[in-house]
């Protein structure tokens, strides 16, 4: 179909021809570009808010897991620095215990070997009593080895030196006195700082445990659905 | 090299509207728009309409101008918006409904040799129903292909060459009657 001939005038003429608008239409024009214009930078902005919200929320996010894993480092610290310091009370205490109790065994020992032999064995040479003093002494010194720390090794060794009862009963009872004054020192030591603490880690480990255990079941459940759903299908 | 400095000179001016240059864009404006009005003025009969119609238009233009690629014709870029702008006008604001007969012939009407004025012309054009007008404008005047003016349109093929034909009968018995009437006056 070619187009006809008076379509090529209509054309011509038609592609010729000018309309002036009038003069309000560029001001009409000019007013709706601005308007466009105070929108658009609004949008913009709009995206740099989202996208700056977002860095923020990620900031914040990983601030966060941070200083959670700060503070999971945080009361281990403290529950072995208690730990130690309890052992460091209680192993005093056993040992003041043991060392007590084979002082006076080794006593008790001694002085029944003493008058044994100062009942059977009158006529026996001062020698041999002592002799056999420091032999027994040595073995309890053995057992209290056995029992007993480095750090009451001394204490032997000055018990096993002293031979007289009077003196290991003094030196008992110097013991006790001094590991009675230990032993309130460290309990006053406990009450300030450390049971806080203490208390502290656990409310924040009870806290972190329920927090671990409520993500643990809503992982799990989900876990689940999601099988269930997939083995349906 | 007259001509590249001109196409040199138009980029220049579309990079400034581009941003927002309001100089720029109005001199885009005043270049264009007694033709993109003229185009306007195919489609809408009433001249204050048209400018409407071309000045949201020129909002396509200016808001759309980054999209430009600068390959074909800087006024055949403006043209198509004004078209189609012009064409969703009518669809939306008249619901221009197409009847979907097919009957269609394929005459020609070479004999008729046209000497009118373009007001005549417009007259011609504006006495066409709207469907009839647009197909008329989009084949005729644009230079559209039937499958374009049906993309354009969302009608089958076969509706726009009927609307054509229709508007060519149309116009024809317009043609003859407005010739006899210089005829008798002479």
């Amino acid at each position: 179909m070619e187009p006809n001939n008076f379509e090529k005038d209509f054309r011509e003429k038609l592609n010729n021809r000018t309309i002036e608008p009038s003069d309000k239409a560029w001001d009409r024009l000019d007013a709706m570009l601005s308007i466009t214009e105070n929108k658009k930078p609004k949008k913009k902005n709009k995206w740099l808010y989202i996208a700056a919200s977002f860095v923020g929320f990620l900031l914040v996010g990983t601030f966060f897991f941070n200083q959670k894993e700060q503070t999971i480092k945080v009361p281990q610290s403290v529950v072995v620095e208690d730990n130690i310091k309890k052992d460091s009370v209680v192993k005093p205490a056993l040992n003041s215990v043991d060392s007590i109790k084979t002082v006076i065994a080794s006593s008790e020992q001694t002085s029944v070997q003493k008058s044994n032999n100062k009942e059977i064995n009158n006529n026996q040479k001062s020698n041999a009593t002592l002799k056999n003093e420091s032999n027994q002494v040595a073995e309890s010194s053995i057992i209290i080895k056995n029992n007993q720390e480095k750090q009451s090794i001394p204490n032997q060794n000055q018990i096993s030196k002293n031979e007289n009862v009077d003196q290991l009963l003094v030196n008992a009872e110097k013991a006790v006195v001094a590991e009675n004054s230990a032993k309130q020192k460290s309990k006053v030591k406990i009450n300030a700082d450390d049971l806080l603490n203490q208390v502290d880690g656990e409310l924040e480990l009870s806290f972190r445990e329920k927090v671990i255990s409520k993500v643990n079941k809503n992982y799990q459940t989900v876990k689940v659905a999601l099988a269930n759903r997939n083995q349906q299908e | 090299m007259k001509i590249i400095h001109l196409h040199q000179e138009e980029t220049e001016i579309i990079k400034l509207a581009v941003e927002n240059n309001r100089q720029a864009q109005q001199q885009i404006y005043s270049r264009f728009s007694p033709k993109m009005l003229s185009v306007c003025r195919q489609y809408i009969k009433d001249i204050q309409l048209a400018e409407d119609v071309m000045i949201t238009a020129f909002m396509k233009v200016f808001t759309s101008l980054n999209k430009f690629e600068h390959k074909g014709s800087f006024e055949g870029w403006i043209r198509r918006i004004m078209v189609n702008e012009c064409i969703s006008y009518l669809r939306v604001q008249k619901k221009v409904k197409f009847a979907e007969d097919e009957i269609y012939t394929e005459e020609s009407f070479n004999a008729i040799d046209s000497q009118f004025t373009v007001e005549q012309i417009q007259f011609l054009i504006d006495a066409l129903p709207d469907g009839y007008k647009m197909v008329f404008n989009l084949y005729a005047i644009e230079g559209y292909k039937h499958n374009e003016i049906a993309k354009m349109l969302g009608i089958n093929e076969g509706t726009s060459k009927s609307q054509l034909s229709h508007a060519r009968k149309m116009l024809q018995t317009q043609i003859t009657i407005l010739k006899k009437q210089d005829n008798g006056t002479e």
